[in-house]
């Protein structure tokens, strides 16, 4: 599985990133992404979910926030 | 195509759009719109420059236009009407007939005026739609009536190049819409 690390990015490119990632894979591969608690752990998710991404698990990862995205 | 780092950064809040994303972003930047006329053509190439749409082609524009384009965004290439094109715009009659053989089978977008108030952006997809002299009246619009078509028609011409285009319509001074009439076309066209 493909993992996006956006822990060194900020709002809006976090979720500028994780999109770019998602359009280059294939309908129904996953994508593992891997961000820092906070900002990020709150919209990330909220912005896939809201543009129709199926978020198939989430949550913390030590300190930071990882989760897996399907492309639809 | 993929996007370099500081076109990721420029072109953000464009991605972030559900009907842009990446792949809209890079299709605007290999997409060649060429701009006829000179009412409405200032802010119809800056709104499509800042869009990021990869040739812009100028004919009749404001002299020095193109170094206000390019320093916008150096993404942009700015040339004459030489090549083909995905959309051509012409802004009013001035320069219909160029635009009109500029597009070859590119869909023409005629803005100017309808038969009663407002402005008028007409698709002419195919050549029985006719050209923008015959789908237009003569348009003479002052300053801020110009500026608003020129915005109204880089908004349209991204939404076909992104796939979404839209029917033609007559815009009111007060901001509403209505389909556009059916004109009859009483030239030869091209």
């Amino acid at each position: 599985m493909n993992t996006l690390d956006i822990t060194r990015d900020t709002c809006p490119i976090t979720y500028v990133r994780t999109k770019l990632a998602l359009e280059a894979l294939a309908p129904g591969e996953r994508l593992v992404v891997v961000m820092r608690v906070g900002e990020p752990s709150r919209n990330v998710p909220r912005s896939l979910r809201e543009d129709g991404y199926p978020v198939i698990e989430e949550g913390p990862d030590g300190e930071l926030y990882r989760l897996v995205v399907e492309r639809p | 195509m993929t996007l370099r780092e500081d076109q990721i950064q420029r072109y953000a809040r464009h991605i972030l759009l559900r009907e842009v994303g990446g792949v809209g972003q890079a299709r605007l930047l290999g997409s060649r719109v060429l701009v006829a006329g000179s009412a409405g053509a200032e802010t119809a190439l800056v709104y499509l420059a800042a869009a990021g749409v990869g040739t812009l082609g100028l004919l009749g524009a404001p002299d020095g236009l193109d170094a206000r384009l390019r320093a916008l965004n150096p993404d942009v290439a700015v040339t004459t009407a030489e090549g083909s094109w995905d959309v051509v715009v012409a802004l009013g009659q001035v320069g219909a007939r160029a635009a009109t053989d500029a597009a070859g089978g590119a869909p023409l977008l005629a803005v100017g005026a309808p038969a009663g108030e407002g402005v008028l952006l007409a698709w002419l997809r195919t050549k029985e739609d006719g050209c923008p002299r015959c789908a237009t009246h003569p348009w003479a619009p002052d300053e801020a009536t110009a500026a608003l078509a020129g915005a109204w028609a880089a908004s349209e011409v991204l939404l076909a190049l992104l796939g979404h285009p839209r029917p033609s319509v007559v815009v009111l001074p007060s901001g509403a819409t209505r389909p556009a009439p059916k004109h009859t076309c009483t030239c030869e066209a091209p």
